[in-house]
């Protein structure tokens, strides 16, 4: 099930606020009912990764549990920290993993490991990198550990972020499992969130979606160096209005019930350089990384090499947590010479020209939309095929009439996606005024009103980040 | 004043999720009450949410506001492509689908199958044509170059040529005629065109096997037919996905015989015969009732009564006795309204799935046709 659905707007929404305001002035009965539907949410998809999630849940309330006690004996809890990360790996590992390692081990090496169809269990990386964040900060003593099993069940399989994010930290939401109060401007703010991030899904991921996988799955060389550059930009789109739309409908969703999750991005199409851009992408898993990879590995506080090589092992991580492909790899491996180049050559943020500053945030967004045509590729050499015709090394026609159609076909959706992609906030101040406010209340119900239409219709509907 | 209006825009938007799921509760129970039954007869957990999923939404497009205003949100933007390319729309205001490439492997698997037919006709001592018949398509619609390629033409072509290769009787109708007419919310052609096929075909026959038809010119004849028209009427496969206000409706135009005619149908489905009626043309073959119900808007089903699998005709003033079997997709139902006129008894049949995929070779053996025609460009059953 997916947010953008007709049965979870229409049935499972209903059904969940009316039971759980029903109940909500006692703390445990709705936490658990929350438990019991999150967990509902998630079988609805596969029924038999539950078993996952289930396993997932106990193995880390135990560890924490067992580590919580002997915090004073740093080898033993480091060492049982050390044991219940590899299980998370392993399993992550074993559904996610396993098939491209072997598959490659075979090719290189002609070993002759035999290939298993795994099904990868929905929102798998997202919900093991949670839970492990929780072990870890009660190994760290970040947080307290949490003894009711209910409660770390709901913080690791709450639905709203449970298959894809924002990854969570336990300390965000430690008090308010317990002491959260629900209200009507809460839950407001939360619904009104929820419709954004619908829009943003329904209607403009999802109509770029349709460009990018007309002109990517187009033959190769049959296109024009327009097309081309349309469908990357397009995905360039999709890909932030799909996972931004979901982030904002999993943080309305959580404002609903009472939750404050933080925010998980930042407008990064108008980043002044990639490590800005990465400040505002995405923000629950790099910082993520940061906090659990790149600072215990000695973060910048060490010799350059030493960060050089940190960076590289962050970016190689990145990389590979979205996908079992090379081509997540090379995504991952983009950014790491890019941010090195930044950091210790081109060093943008020392810009003092304006013209340099400008040149250098469409270089950055040149960069993202580069790293996201081979984030999208099914090969490196389907990859390397494209951006040749995008720059021109695959002779192309100028134009076509498949650019000619993208443009006119789309025309409204470029303008909203592109407006959109923008921060307004100086418009958004504006609309404190009593007939903007107006505006902006009968816009949002236009927006929810034509995104049901486009749910209702069974329009094009695919949800990019459910594959990690 | 702000939190005024997000409370009264999100209580607004509640009561609205919450007024649809009212609407629908008693046809969701009804869904949630089959599933229990289908869980008890121990249907999966995997098989239940998805019947769940699906019988839901279609109950909630049962409302056709829900489409209705979708197309005619496409109209106001102008789009000519509706729900990722399935539905394209030309400048007429006709619809249409694509067809993606054939492949010489299933386009070679499928003439085995009409070789083995043919040979199967001549070993029973019958006649075999094979007709290529025309499609929809927007090939030559110069407002939709760029849309996506349409593999219909060289689907066809692929066919019609390892057809031609082969040394088998054939004709292409889309030789001899240009204009073939189609309904614009509809994959299908209109009956009228259907007719003029039929012409064609019998034409061919008599060509190609010297076959004479004893009341061949009255049949071919267009001014022995009178047009029964319903306007605005059908509304096709395509329509039905893009709504009213984007596509509008199509007139339904019958030819229908103003000579007498006397004749049977019946339907066969998986060798039980299901329905049969009788009597003149229209009272044998065409579905008043569905032509006159106004909620029911698929009108191509009233052509042949909607026979979809093996259909059985009798004419009992074809003055002759001979027996014609047409092998062919949905087109066949209007076509073989109007080829049954001149034959004894016919047999139709269409080999797309879920409809008659026993084996035809088998068939042909037991019915022993004189005439088989094959208007079908895929795979049939021979094995």
């Amino acid at each position: 099930m997916v947010f953008s659905d007709s049965t979870f707007i229409f049935v499972f929404l209903p059904v969940v606020l009316a039971i759980y305001f029903l109940l909500r002035k006692h703390s445990m009965a709705k936490n658990l009912f929350l438990l019991l539907v999150s967990l509902g949410f998630y079988m609805w998809g596969n029924p038999q990764f539950v078993i996952i999630m289930l396993f997932s849940i106990l193995i880390n309330y135990v560890f924490a549990i067992i580590i919580s006690i002997f915090i004073t004996k740093k080898a033993l809890s480091r060492l049982l920290l050390a044991v219940v990360i590899i299980i998370n790996l392993s399993i992550l590992f074993h559904f996610k993993y396993q098939v491209f390692v072997s598959e490659n081990l075979n090719d290189w090496f002609h070993t002759n490991i035999k290939i298993v169809d795994i099904v990868l269990p929905i929102g798998i990386s997202f919900f093991t990198f949670q839970a492990m964040s929780y072990v870890i900060d009660v190994y760290r003593g970040t947080v307290k550990v949490q003894k009711n099993p209910l409660y770390l069940g709901l913080y690791i399989a709450f639905f709203p972020q449970l298959v894809a994010g924002p990854i969570v930290r336990y300390e965000t939401i430690e008090e308010q499992i317990t002491h959260r109060t629900e209200s009507l401007l809460l839950f407001s703010e939360g619904m009104l969130r929820f419709i954004t991030g619908l829009g943003k899904k329904v209607l403009l991921a999802n109509n770029m979606a349709i460009i990018a996988d007309f002109v990517f799955s187009n033959q190769a060389g049959s296109g024009s160096l327009l097309s081309v550059w349309l469908g990357a930009i397009a995905y360039t789109l999709q890909i932030y209005f799909d996972f931004s739309g979901y982030s904002d409908m999993a943080i309305g969703l959580g404002k609903m019930f009472g939750f404050e999750f933080h925010e998980n991005f930042n407008y990064p199409y108008i980043a002044k350089n990639i490590t800005d851009f990465w400040r505002r992408w995405h923000i629950s898993l790099s910082t993520w990384f940061r906090d659990y990879v790149y600072i215990p590995l000695g973060g910048n506080r060490c010799t350059k090499y030493r960060q050089i090589f940190n960076l590289f092992i962050v970016w190689f991580l990145t990389g590979v947590w979205h996908g079992a492909n090379w081509t997540f790899i090379l995504w991952g491996m983009i950014y790491f010479f890019t941010l090195i180049l930044e950091k210790y050559v081109i060093k943008p943020n020392q810009f003092q020209n304006r013209i340099l500053k400008i040149f250098y945030r469409v270089f950055t967004l040149m960069i993202i939309i580069i790293a996201w045509v081979v984030f999208r590729a099914n090969s490196i050499a389907d990859a390397a095929q494209y951006l040749g015709e995008m720059f021109g090394v695959v002779k192309l026609p100028l134009y076509n009439a498949a650019a000619g159609m993208i443009m006119k076909e789309f025309g409204v959706f470029w303008i909203a996606a592109i407006i959109f992609s923008f921060p307004h906030s100086k418009i958004k101040e504006k609309l404190n005024v009593h007939w903007a406010m107006i505006v902006k209340s009968v816009a949002l119900v236009f927006v929810f009103l034509i995104s049901i239409i486009y749910v209702v219709n069974g329009t094009y509907n695919p949800f990019i980040y459910f594959n990690f | 004043m702000k939190e005024n209006y997000l409370k009264g825009t999100a209580i607004f938007i509640t009561i609205f999720i919450f007024s649809v799921f009212l609407y629908n509760f008693k046809d969701t129970l009804a869904i949630i009450n089959n599933c229990g039954k289908d869980f008890i007869s121990g249907s999966t957990a995997e098989d239940l949410i998805t019947s769940f999923d699906s019988s839901f939404k279609s109950q909630l497009t049962e409302n056709r506001i829900w489409i209705n205003v979708y197309g005619g949100i496409q109209k106001n933007l102008g789009k000519r492509e509706i729900k990722n390319f399935s539905i394209l729309c030309s400048n007429e205001g006709s619809l249409y689908t694509k067809t993606s490439r054939m492949g010489e492997e299933r386009a070679n698997q499928a003439i085995d199958d009409i070789k083995r037919i043919y040979s199967k006709t001549l070993e029973e001592n019958g006649e075999f044509l094979f007709v290529q018949m025309p499609y929809k398509s927007y090939s030559n619609a110069a407002e939709l170059d760029g849309y996506g390629r349409d593999y219909t033409n060289e689907n066809q072509d692929l066919i019609y040529g390892k057809i031609l290769d082969s040394g088998i009787p054939a004709m292409d109708l889309r030789d001899v005629q240009e204009d073939w007419e189609y309904y614009k919310t509809d994959h299908h052609w209109t009956a009228e065109s259907a007719f003029e096929a039929g012409v064609f075909i019998i034409t061919s026959l008599e060509d190609f096997f010297e076959l004479e038809f004893a009341n061949g010119e009255r049949y071919r004849n267009r001014n022995n037919y009178k047009n029964r028209i319903y306007p605005a009427a059908l509304f096709g496969s395509a329509g039905i996905q893009v709504g009213e206000y984007y596509a509008g409706k199509d007139d339904v135009v019958i030819p229908v015989p103003e000579f007498e005619t006397d004749l049977k149908w019946e339907h066969y489905v998986n060798g039980e015969k299901q329905t049969q009626k009788e009597g003149d043309f229209w009272e044998t073959f065409i579905d008043e009732e569905i032509l006159n119900d106004t909620q029911y808007y698929n009108k191509y089903n009233a052509f042949l009564n909607g026979g979809y699998c093996e259909n059985r005709i009798y004419n009992h003033l074809a003055g002759n006795d001979m027996k014609m079997l047409l092998i062919s997709n949905s087109y066949g139902r209007p076509l073989v309204q109007y080829l049954s006129l001149y034959f004894s008894e016919t047999r139709y049949l269409d080999p797309q799935e879920g409809r008659y995929n026993g084996n035809y070779l088998d068939y042909i053996e037991r019915y022993n046709p004189d005439v088989v025609i094959v208007m079908y460009d895929d795979c049939i059953n021979t094995q």
